[in-house]
């Protein structure tokens, strides 16, 4: 090999050119010197936490700092994106939160003065402490995110006594998604659901022909490892793509990809008329619907229930479970499901059941003359695309199937229907037979791990839990993730007082919908704790801030769980040193511990970890792995080899979970036939939106006005490929900027026909306005674009600071301008699932004055 | 030695910018080697001159058949760099694996490599050229290039010129049967007589080559001048080994005159 450096290259030219010293001599043993590797770097095996997702990374470091992020390829979808590869921008930005703050002005200011640690900690000890001696603990509420002391942490504010640790997942992944996928398969229990999110399944792009993407585009790079790598491995192999959105992202492919413009709110309408121009023209696999689905069962149409069930006993795995058989019509009569040969997938039949004779359906036949009048035509009127392009999705569908997805969409609590949206998704492609199928939808795996802390069990319930009992409106409520139903409980002080929220890396003023009633609730509490190396819109509401270290900067329990077919194990190792006084969590947790817990409870549950350090937790996750094949868990290596970098990956499998009593994909979800019977009963005014046939439930925004005025439009998001959630690593990042400039990511997206009518031009300020709250005004500079529908207003999540935006006072880097939606939006909740209906509102914009 | 090549596929690129991003972090890393740069500047500031790759995003047709298309300019590494042939100081040279690469000590910050570049690729920084060197220092020692090394869907990759040809027409016929529109490897053969093929090789669809702004018949006025040029680099070079700077400034005046001649006779 030809051993060159450019250090040989450019011989002593730096050092002149810049005028400075010459670099470190190089010991005469050195033996290449390249920018590669001066001989003086360690590689770290890391998992980036740019966005959530921890894309397994090798991290080189150069003087205790990380100088290179770049996937590890010892996996089988190692890939990261160019969040990860400016990494380093974060960790290092000058603006970061390092010392311990404690609040000076008033709540939202923004004024601190820097504390040490010991004073902060005592502070937020002594008031948690004294809560817990009061009895009270339960009004106090964690808030964590993924940059928390996983493994511990939960496990700590357990010990301590709240049942309150608030997942911020009812804002993206934690409301419609489980109960739209899980009626359908299974794995929830409606009333209190916490089932599949977003971590259930995967489309195998790889292996597919062709596949639809809603609500999400797989191109925008979060997750990348898989689904952004599999996504291109899938564009390489042929895969074809339509893009069903508002506006045209150029991840999703920029030359010959299928483009259908919907108009904001209306996916429910697009996915109904997809469901009938399936049913009208055949496009399904009669064998395949009596094999796995329930479309044959026979329904009384008056009560939308089964005409008859019964438990019958099976084996599965080994063991005895219950089954609930149900009623098909067949050739000779009527029989149960387990005893019918061949059945009938359509018809209209009499049963007698105890002597009355019921009239009755199939489900499919319920569901096709339900869908009847979603025609094309009507996908045209509403949703505004093209009836011959719908038809053309639809074959290109049946051609491809089942080696071709519909996607899910991410952050997808949009609208007040978002959840229909979920449920249609998931009856499509069960319908389409894809799931569990190469180039189809299929099962994630994951590692189950060991639990390091084992807290008693708490007596008392949760607010959300609370919720599904004494609230009619919320039903649907995930018990796990219901962090906007905890501040309407502070708001209206039920079921009991709120005091103090310790806040980890969540920005619950800038990532969910109702920031203005948001500030009133949080302007309540006794006290607020914010954990977090980045200023956000909450970190302005703190009385104490806690910085913590970043992913590179601290090690980290062992992870089992990605968003891949492939069960996967590795684990985030430190790279370079904390910043400044910035701490980890681990740490930060540990010593709260020894401030608020008895010393028994302490030595119990923390003093191994006190004296040993992450090892102890490791080795309590790494002896409890479960979760995974026999085979799987017999290739499982040695924990220091885990340690030392390796990341294990198991098998992929070609399998679909399905757990629903039926034992069937039930396309016709029984679980909601019921609750929809119930409501309708009670005479509740959102008992459509679980009709569990297929209907339309219109978003908030199509329900208001069919047509919008010259100057609304109704506000859309989309990520940018280098932006995050709430944007804290990405805001003020250097390495992003020139890119973030070049493609005016700051900008809002208004179509060209629109602004014109406007007299808008590109680069004009405008003021963008809800009328229902018309004391926030965002003020944001537009750009005309032909790739944005006409009602849409564009922009790119979490990139400008928006309306409330005192925080950006703190980032050198940072414009003040911009636009995010959820500074403007009320504060209100989808019908029965309390979800997020982030841009389910009307906005108006006029040239700034 | 091999010849080196780069490959970018338009078809699976997610546009996630890893290949920039990763292209500067890296370049930033050498700067910070070479003592140009401390570390705490490194991560704190744009710099643009250390992005070798950048996004040229432009918008096409109108709505609803419209999209928007994001070109990628970089150095294609020309079999017959202008570049490299105007340098008067000869600071621009072909390394054994083909990569065109400015040295940046001989480097004057003259702009010629920039009046002779066709794709207008050369940025001049504190009295500097700055271009995409193939990561040469990083093939070299058997690496990828580094925004090979972040491309997270294989939409970049290298290799030698053999090995990378042969996966780009494979990959160029399947989608040319998938999507029934022609798919070419831009670069692969001789682009026009004033650069030759390319060391840096891009697969689209033929129709599409406008919109990724791929020029066809790259062209520079300049080069009609290149004789003088050349002769001139001598003096320029000698220049600098005497260090006679007045000499230098009065030959770099007489250049650029001579440039605007050029220029104003075919304007």
């Amino acid at each position: 090999m030809n051993e060159t450096s450019r250090r040989d290259f450019l011989k002593g030219g730096a050092a002149t050119i810049a005028g400075a010293a010459v670099g470190i001599p190089l010991s005469a043993d050195t033996k290449i010197v390249t920018s590669v590797d001066f001989n003086r770097e360690k590689k770290v095996s890391v998992l980036c936490r740019m966005c959530a997702q921890k894309c397994p990374s090798i991290a080189t470091v150069l003087d205790d700092r990380v100088v290179r992020l770049e996937p590890n390829m010892g996996t089988p979808y190692g890939a990261v994106c160019g969040r990860a590869a400016g990494a380093m921008g974060a960790t290092y930005d000058a603006d970061r939160i390092t010392t311990p703050l404690i609040r000076t002005g008033e709540r939202g200011e923004g004024k601190f003065r820097k504390a040490t640690w010991d004073e902060a900690l005592d502070m937020v000890a002594e008031k948690l402490k004294t809560i817990r001696e009061e009895g009270d603990a339960k009004s106090v509420a964690y808030l964590p995110r993924f940059s928390a002391a996983g493994g511990i942490d939960k496990g700590f504010f357990q010990l301590y006594g709240t049942p309150n640790i608030v997942g911020y997942g009812d804002t993206c992944f934690g409301a419609s998604l489980p109960v739209g996928y899980g009626t359908v398969m299974g794995g929830t229990k409606l009333s209190a659901v916490s089932g599949p999110g977003t971590s259930a399944v995967s489309a195998d792009h790889e292996f597919a022909k062709y596949g639809i993407l809603m609500q999400r585009n797989v191109g925008g790079a979060l997750v990348c490892h898989p689904w952004g790598k599999t996504f291109g491995l899938g564009k390489k192999n042929g895969m074809e793509i339509v893009v069903i959105d508002p506006r045209k992202p150029s991840e999703a492919g920029e030359s010959l990809v299928d483009w259908a413009p919907i108009k904001p709110g209306t996916d429910a309408a697009f996915l109904l008329g997809l469901m009938n121009e399936i049913f009208v023209k055949k496009y399904y696999d009669e064998k395949h619907l009596k094999q796995k689905t329930n479309a044959d069962m026979l329904i009384n149409p008056e009560t939308g229930l089964p005409v008859q069930t019964q438990i019958i006993k099976k084996m599965k795995k080994g063991k005895q479970v219950d089954v609930e058989d149900y009623l098909v019509a067949t050739d000779s009569g009527t029989s149960f499901k387990s005893k019918a040969g061949d059945s009938k997938l359509l018809g209209e039949y009499e049963v007698s059941v105890n002597g009355v004779n019921i009239k009755c359906k199939t489900a499919l036949q319920m569901m096709m003359d339900s869908c009847e009048k979603y025609t094309p035509d009507f996908v045209e009127s509403e949703a505004k695309i093209e009836a011959s392009q719908l038809r053309k999705i639809a074959k290109k569908l049946n051609d491809a199937k089942p080696a071709c997805f519909i996607e899910r969409g991410y952050r997808s609590e949009r609208y007040a229907n978002s959840m229909r949206e979920k449920l249609l998704m998931t009856q499509l492609n069960a319908i389409l037979g894809v799931y569990g199928k190469k180039g189809g939808v299929i099962q994630n795996g994951k590692v189950k791990l060991g639990k390091a802390i084992k807290a008693p069990k708490l007596k008392e319930a949760n607010i959300a839990k609370w919720i599904v009992k004494h609230d009619a409106d919320k039903p649907l409520i995930n018990v796990k993730f219901y962090r906007r139903a905890w501040i309407e409980a502070i708001l209206k002080e039920k079921p009991y007082k709120q005091r103090v929220a310790f806040i980890w890396g969540q920005n619950i003023v800038g990532g969910s919908v109702g920031a203005l009633e948001i500030t009133k609730a949080l302007k309540k509490l006794e006290t607020i704790i914010c954990v977090s190396p980045y200023w956000n819109e909450t970190t302005m509401f703190a009385d104490v801030i806690l910085p913590d270290a970043t992913f590179l900067e601290r090690d980290e329990c062992l992870n089992g769980k990605w968003k891949s077919p492939l069960a996967t194990l590795g684990v985030n190792r430190k790279a370079s040193e904390p910043l400044g006084e910035s701490k980890d969590g681990y740490w930060i947790v540990n010593e709260l511990a020894k401030r608020i817990v008895t010393p028994e409870e302490y030595e119990k549950h923390f003093g191994e970890y006190n004296r040993r350090g992450m090892i102890a937790i490791w080795e309590k996750q790494y002896q409890g792995i479960h979760g995974i094949t026999p085979k799987e868990k017999a290739s499982i290596p040695p924990l220091e080899d885990i340690l030392n970098g390796r990341v294990w990956a198991g098998d992929k499998h070609y399998k679909i979970k399905c757990k629903t009593k039926t034992g069937k994909w039930e396309i016709y979800p029984t679980s909601l036939a019921k609750m929809y019977k119930e409501l309708k009963d009670a005479g509740h005014k959102d008992a459509e939106f679980v009709n569990p046939l297929p209907v339309y439930d219109k978003a908030e925004v199509i329900a208001q006005k069919a047509n919008l005025a010259d100057d609304e439009f109704i506000p859309i998001t989309g990520f940018h490929p280098l932006g995050t959630f709430t944007g804290q690593q990405t805001k003020n990042n250097m390495l992003f900027k020139l890119i973030f400039e070049e493609h005016q990511a700051d900008h809002v997206f208004i179509s060209t026909n629109r602004g014109k009518k406007l007299g808008l031009k590109d680069g004009d300020k405008v003021e963008i306005v809800n009328p229902k709250l018309p004391e926030i005004v965002s003020v944001a500079k537009v750009k005309l674009s032909e790739t944005v529908q006409d009602d849409a207003l564009f922009s790119y999540y979490g990139v400008s600071a928006g309306a409330m935006n005192t925080f950006a006072k703190h980032l050198s880097h940072h414009e003040r301008d911009g636009f995010n939606p959820n500074h403007h939006s009320e504060f209100v909740f989808s019908p029965l699932t309390a979800g997020n209906p982030s841009q389910d509102f009307i906005v108006k914009l006029k040239r700034r004055a | 030695m091999s010849v080196n090549m780069k490959c970018y596929d338009t078809t699976p690129c997610i546009r996630c910018f890893a290949c920039m991003v990763g292209c500067s972090a890296e370049n930033r890393l050498r700067l910070q080697r070479d003592d140009y740069i401390g570390v705490e500047k490194s991560d704190q500031e744009k710099m643009p001159q250390t992005y070798h790759l950048t996004p040229k995003r432009k918008e096409f047709g109108t709505f609803p058949d419209s999209r928007q298309v994001t070109a990628f300019h970089h150095c294609n590494h020309c079999e017959k760099a202008p570049c490299l042939d105007i340098c008067p100081v000869d600071a621009i040279i072909r390394r054994p694996g083909g990569e065109v690469v400015i040295d940046h000590e001989p480097c004057i910050g003259c702009s010629s490599c920039v009046d002779a570049c066709p794709f207008d690729v050369p940025v001049i920084t504190d009295g500097k050229a700055y271009k995409c060197h193939g990561c040469y220092d990083r093939v070299e020692n058997g690496l990828k290039p580094s925004c090979v090394n972040v491309c997270p869907t294989e939409a970049m990759f290298s290799g030698t010129k053999e090995e990378v040809l042969k996966e780009a027409y494979k990959r160029a016929s399947l989608y040319t049967k998938v999507t029934g529109k022609e798919h070419i490897v831009y670069g692969a053969d001789k682009v026009n007589d004033y650069v030759g093929s390319l060391l840096w090789v891009t697969i689209i669809p033929k129709e599409d080559l406008d919109a990724y702004q791929l020029d066809t018949d790259p062209e520079r006025t300049v080069m009609e001048a290149r004789n003088f040029a050349k002769s001139a680099g001598a003096v320029g070079a000698a220049a600098i080994v005497v260090g006679s700077v007045g000499h230098l400034i009065y030959w770099i005046g007489k250049r650029k005159e001579k440039v605007q001649n050029e220029e104003q006779n075919h304007g």
